[in-house]
């Protein structure tokens, strides 16, 4: 891929209404991926050992059990493994009908994340579809990756 | 010293069930004390032979309203029970997990008579507003909360949605696990919903989170049911004990939803494969399954873990309803399920397995059940457990 598919922008021009939903909960080892997400970037955990790439960071890799760990971008192409477009407003502001996408990285060792899909796009999004990742400003307070087609 | 199969040493001997239903508005102690008492009578015991108490969740904090029943000190203390064996956790196989705990207590000589429980007042808690989404994006949540997948309706849906691309199965292999344990439902006198629900309902009701829509959902209740667990050496002073003939758990991989390698299967694979692994008995031998159905997906997952079903079966096996019917080659919830019944959170898949193997289910009994598997849980949490009316002396 020459191409990223992920970031590249940090969002602020979304015509899409805010993503509702629940505060992180920070922790020592995660502050590393919301760090990442306010500047656009996907960063999980590298290990320097074996070489492995995985999420979440934890400080010891979870192949190799080594500690000589450190952050790394997760930059390939995105592919949806699972997908939801749900329509119950859990919370106040959830009226819109928004996807849920749970992406797999197949050339980042397999890593998996979830991301929010925008009501606009959310009709558009299939098991199988190649997809970009991007992050936007939640309701939470923090920016949260968020899925749709590369464009 | 190893204790060769620990399931030998212990039987469930007693069960109690509180009224259930929606907006009952008692407390949650009260509800606890009336399965309590039920239980320990049932079993022919009186109070003070019990020796041990343990319950899921525990205290929480903060999270769905009216999740957590009282905490397991604050029952004891009420009950007056002089405890050799406490405890409660979130974490771990399921909401049954206490009562495998329990088993491991009895059969290790920890207590002789230990009761457990699982109390809910969600009906009562959420009031008319609906179902909310949960509050704290810790521990196993920690991926999904922040990212809008607030409802473990969202979790389930993902995994559906990968069930029904892989497999090519459709919403209404969905309804007829909705709409055929609704009819088993309508024998069951403390079922909250028990007016038929048609095919048409089903496929015409409001989505939740696709493909899952409102009657692929567990309805919220009040209620609480509690379970006697006893020392096998104690039979003879027992009513009616029933035989463990396995228990399985187990996570063998990664313990997150979102991240689990296959989300064609759950948790419900792993303790199936070792429930199966500790008897002589094989999945022929079951004559009803009682499957967690806290959305309906998880049935065809769990039939498949409890191999009733080969693997990508599930969903031929129950259309048409037929096969899962009350006359059926293998009777499913036969009370009715969280569908239907209410939101037990397994246990009262638990207590409708009990009573049939003892044949004492009244109106929802099926003709001479011997073995009944319990499968509880969805995602990650997951428990199973094989109970039978032979006697120690038939195995």
């Amino acid at each position: 891929m020459s191409k990223s598919s992920v970031g590249g922008e940090r969002d602020q021009q979304s015509k899409s209404a805010v993503p509702v939903a629940v505060e992180p909960n920070f922790t020592p080892e995660n502050q590393v991926f919301w760090h990442g997400t306010e500047e656009g970037r996907f960063v999980a955990e590298g290990c320097r050992s074996c070489g492995l790439k995985y999420f979440p960071a934890t400080g010891v890799c979870r192949r190799c059990g080594s500690r000589e760990v450190e952050p790394r971008d997760v930059v390939g192409r995105g592919v949806v493994y699972a997908y939801t477009v749900n329509h119950q407003p859990w919370m106040e502001g959830m009226s819109d009908p928004f996807g849920l996408a749970l992406v797999t990285f197949p050339d980042d060792d397999g890593i998996r994340l979830l991301g929010w899909v925008a009501p606009e796009d959310a009709a558009t999004i299939a098991i199988g579809d190649v997809v970009h990742l991007r992050f936007v400003p939640s309701s939470n307070g923090v920016a949260i990756p968020a899925v749709r087609h590369i464009r | 010293m190893s204790i060769a199969k620990v399931e030998e040493h212990a039987v469930l001997s007693g069960l109690g069930q509180s009224e259930v239903g929606r907006r009952l508005n008692r407390s949650s102690l009260q509800l606890t004390i009336d399965a309590i008492q039920a239980a320990v009578s049932d079993a022919g015991l009186e109070m003070m032979d019990i020796d041990g108490i343990a319950t899921f969740p525990g205290p929480i904090g903060d999270y769905v309203p009216g999740f957590a029943g009282p905490p397991v000190y604050t029952v004891q203390d009420a009950l007056g029970i002089r405890a050799k064996w406490v405890m409660s956790s979130f974490e771990g196989p399921s909401p049954i997990a206490p009562v495998l705990n329990a088993i491991l207590a009895v059969a290790g000589g920890q207590c002789r008579h230990a009761v457990v429980f699982r109390t809910l007042t969600e009906s009562s808690a959420q009031g008319t507003g609906g179902r909310g989404g949960i509050a704290k994006a810790d521990g196993q949540f920690e991926w999904l909360l922040p990212f809008g997948a607030v409802s473990g309706a969202n979790w389930a849906a993902l995994y559906a949605s990968r069930y029904l691309y892989e497999f090519g199965a459709s919403r209404s292999d969905l309804g007829w696990i909705a709409t055929t344990t609704r009819t088993h439902a309508s024998r069951n006198p403390s079922a909250v919903f028990r007016s038929p629900l048609t095919m048409e309902d089903y496929l015409s009701a409001r989505p939740i989170s696709t493909p899952l829509c409102l009657f692929d959902c567990d309805v919220p209740v009040d209620g609480s049911v509690a379970i006697v667990v006893s020392e096998a050496t104690a039979a003879q002073e027992l009513r009616n004990p029933v035989t463990v003939e396995a228990m399985g758990a187990g996570v063998m991989s990664r313990p997150r939803w979102e991240l689990w390698d296959d989300l064609t299967t759950m948790g419900a694979h792993d303790a199936a494969e070792q429930m199966w692994s500790r008897t002589d008995l094989r999945p022929q031998d079951v004559d009803v399954a009682q499957l967690y159905d806290g959305f309906s997906v998880y049935v065809l997952y769990w039939l498949e873990a409890m191999k009733l079903c080969d693997r990508g079966q599930a969903a031929e096996f129950v259309r048409g309803g037929k096969n899962i019917s009350a006359d059926g080659q293998l009777p499913l919830n036969t009370a009715g399920g969280q569908l239907s019944a209410g939101r037990l959170h397994g246990w009262g898949h638990l207590a409708e397995g009990m009573r049939q193997v003892r044949n004492e289910a009244g109106p929802t009994q099926i003709a001479n059940v011997r073995v009944s598997c319990i499968g509880v849980g969805g995602g990650i949490m997951c428990a199973a457990l094989l109970l039978s009316a032979r006697s120690a002396a038939d195995r």
